[in-house]
């Protein structure tokens, strides 16, 4: 009993550091987060107990779910034609060229080969945003737009999780039948249950979201999915619904941040094997570029066929090359699964913290739409129009 | 002299010192003051919602510190537009004063550490190096 309130200290205490070195610097806690799990790893190794790698799990699920309830359906309606596209080739295109640069050219093996892919496809709807908000553009055509495709792609990413890996027996159609089903029930019953409950003290909401979670990653799990892929879908239909109750979203992450995502970060960062990653540093680059490479092949053609103009278009790219949270729980999933081993887990996470900062940087420099440029999307033949 | 100028405000003795300075220079000409305050908004999020909050806690918080701006500028015979965004400080200053075509930008600044001026950038260093009209830096000693 002793350990284990010397084990919770030490992973609470980490997890205030980085909330307070994030305030200092204004760099996201998750961020920091995985920083100081992977000092600590490196250091003095983090005890990893089963109520960790719970909190870690469950952490995961819901930023999954909050991800997911982040969509802004409007703006997907509106723009479903560009965003599914480019939202489809921003994950294939990476998830494909990772995969057989990491096969054929690396020799890993299929299924870690896959991981790869899965962990170089994502792209970070948050960091994006962020970004954008910084210039106003999440207000404008070209950054919904940006946005509503990202969200195409983590689905993507998503997906190919859930089911790449799957053993298609019985219980995964169980899931599959239970999933359709609460998908298609969930959102008319979660607008009928916050009106009967109220907001009362008690938190029956965020208990009712929780309990959605945790029976249908339960189903996934048995059925040899994996938990994320209900989350995000739930949050997807429930997204209307929860945004027009922001609050409710408030009191969610205020326990989601305080409890649960700081032991998936940290988590996720201590398993990174600094050694492993500075011997194999060629193979981060690499991925990097191959990720890079991959959106630009994927994305620019079809930016430019739908008439984006040349910065909108560069930009557009460089926004959809990020990834963080997704990226990070491919690779948990592969590492806990013993789908890759500790040295391909710390490449491909190393890869993925290098692809929220550096292309966002870039973006932020050289291509930033400014002044007219935000407003106009698209440019045809007789010259520009709006959208 | 100077037809509009923005003041980047961010209720610290530097920045109040700035307006100081700044009030006195509109008393003597005919200048459309602009007030502008930068909320922090954390980089690489985890989530929207974070960004989201983070922007509502900056409003809330400049939203006071403008207010009393606003009404210091009222005592003296003067007004401004008041104007609140988010982002990283440097950047954000330079595109509202680009937006607003002003041709004087003001701020406060106050001495940093050797150190954290290297490892962070001074705010005002920025400004200086990139702005698109001229920049008037008032500096508080303490």
């Amino acid at each position: 009993m002793e350990q284990l309130w010397s084990d919770a200290s030490l992973w609470v205490g980490l997890a205030l550091i980085s909330s307070l070195i994030s305030l200092r610097i204004g760099i996201s806690v998750a961020l920091i987060e995985l920083a100081v799990g992977i000092v600590a790893g490196n250091t003095i190794h983090l005890p990893i107990t089963e109520w960790v790698n719970f909190l870690a799990s469950f952490g995961a699920v819901v930023l999954t779910f909050l991800a997911g309830a982040e969509l802004e359906s409007r703006t997907l309606k509106r723009f479903w034609k560009e965003s599914l596209l480019l939202g489809i080739l921003s994950f294939l295109a990476p998830f494909g060229l990772s995969w057989l640069a990491a096969q054929f050219l690396l020799g890993w093996k299929q299924s870690a080969a896959q991981i790869a892919g899965l962990a170089m496809s994502t792209t970070s709807v948050a960091v994006v945003y962020a970004v954008m908000l910084e210039s106003g553009l999440n207000e404008k055509p070209v950054g919904k737009l940006i946005l509503a495709a990202c969200f195409v792609t983590d689905l993507g990413t998503v997906i190919a999780l859930g089911l790449l890996f799957a053993s298609f027996g019985l219980h995964f159609w169980i899931f599959v039948g239970v999933t359709i089903i609460a998908l298609f029930l969930l959102p008319k019953f979660t607008r009928f249950y916050l009106i009967r409950v109220n907001a009362h003290s008690s938190e029956p909401e965020v208990k009712y979201v929780y309990l959605v979670l945790m029976l249908l990653a339960y189903l996934a799990v048995g059925g040899g999915s994996e938990g994320v892929l209900p989350a995000y879908l739930v949050g997807m239909v429930l997204a209307d619904t929860f945004l027009a109750n922001k609050e409710l979203i408030r009191r969610m992450r205020a326990t989601t941040f305080a409890l649960l995502t700081p032991f998936y970060f940290l988590k996720a960062g201590s398993l990174v094997d600094l050694k492993a990653v500075l011997a194999s540093i060629g193979l981060v680059v690499l991925f990097f570029f191959l990720k890079t490479l991959a959106k630009f092949l994927g994305l620019y053609p079809t930016g430019a066929a739908f008439g984006f103009t040349r910065r909108v278009n560069l930009y557009t790219n460089l926004m959809m090359c990020t990834g963080l949270t997704f990226g990070t729980i491919a690779a948990l999933y592969g590492l806990t699964h013993r789908i890759i081993n500790k040295e391909q887990y710390s490449i491909l996470v190393v890869t993925v913290i290098l692809t929220a900062i550096i292309p966002t940087l870039i973006a932020q420099a050289f291509f930033e739409p400014k002044g007219k440029e935000r407003e106009v999307l698209f440019e045809d033949k007789g010259g520009e129009r709006d959208v | 002299m100077f037809n509009k100028i923005l003041v980047a405000y961010d209720g610290s003795d530097g920045a109040k010192l700035a307006l100081e300075k700044v009030t006195e220079l509109a008393k003597v000409t005919s200048t459309v003051l602009h007030l502008l305050a930068v909320g922090r908004i954390p980089e690489y999020a985890e989530t929207v919602s974070e960004t989201e909050e983070a922007r509502e806690q900056a409003r809330s918080y400049y939203s006071k510190i403008m207010e009393d701006a606003a009404d210091h500028l009222k005592q003296r015979g003067l007004s401004a537009k008041i104007h609140i965004d988010f982002g990283k400080p440097a950047d954000t200053i330079l595109r509202i004063a680009e937006d607003l075509r002003v041709d004087l930008l003001v701020l406060g600044t106050h001495p940093h550490s050797a150190l954290r001026r290297r490892v962070l950038g001074a705010t005002a260093d920025k400004v200086i190096d990139h702005a698109h009209c001229s920049v008037l830096v008032v500096r508080h000693a303490g």
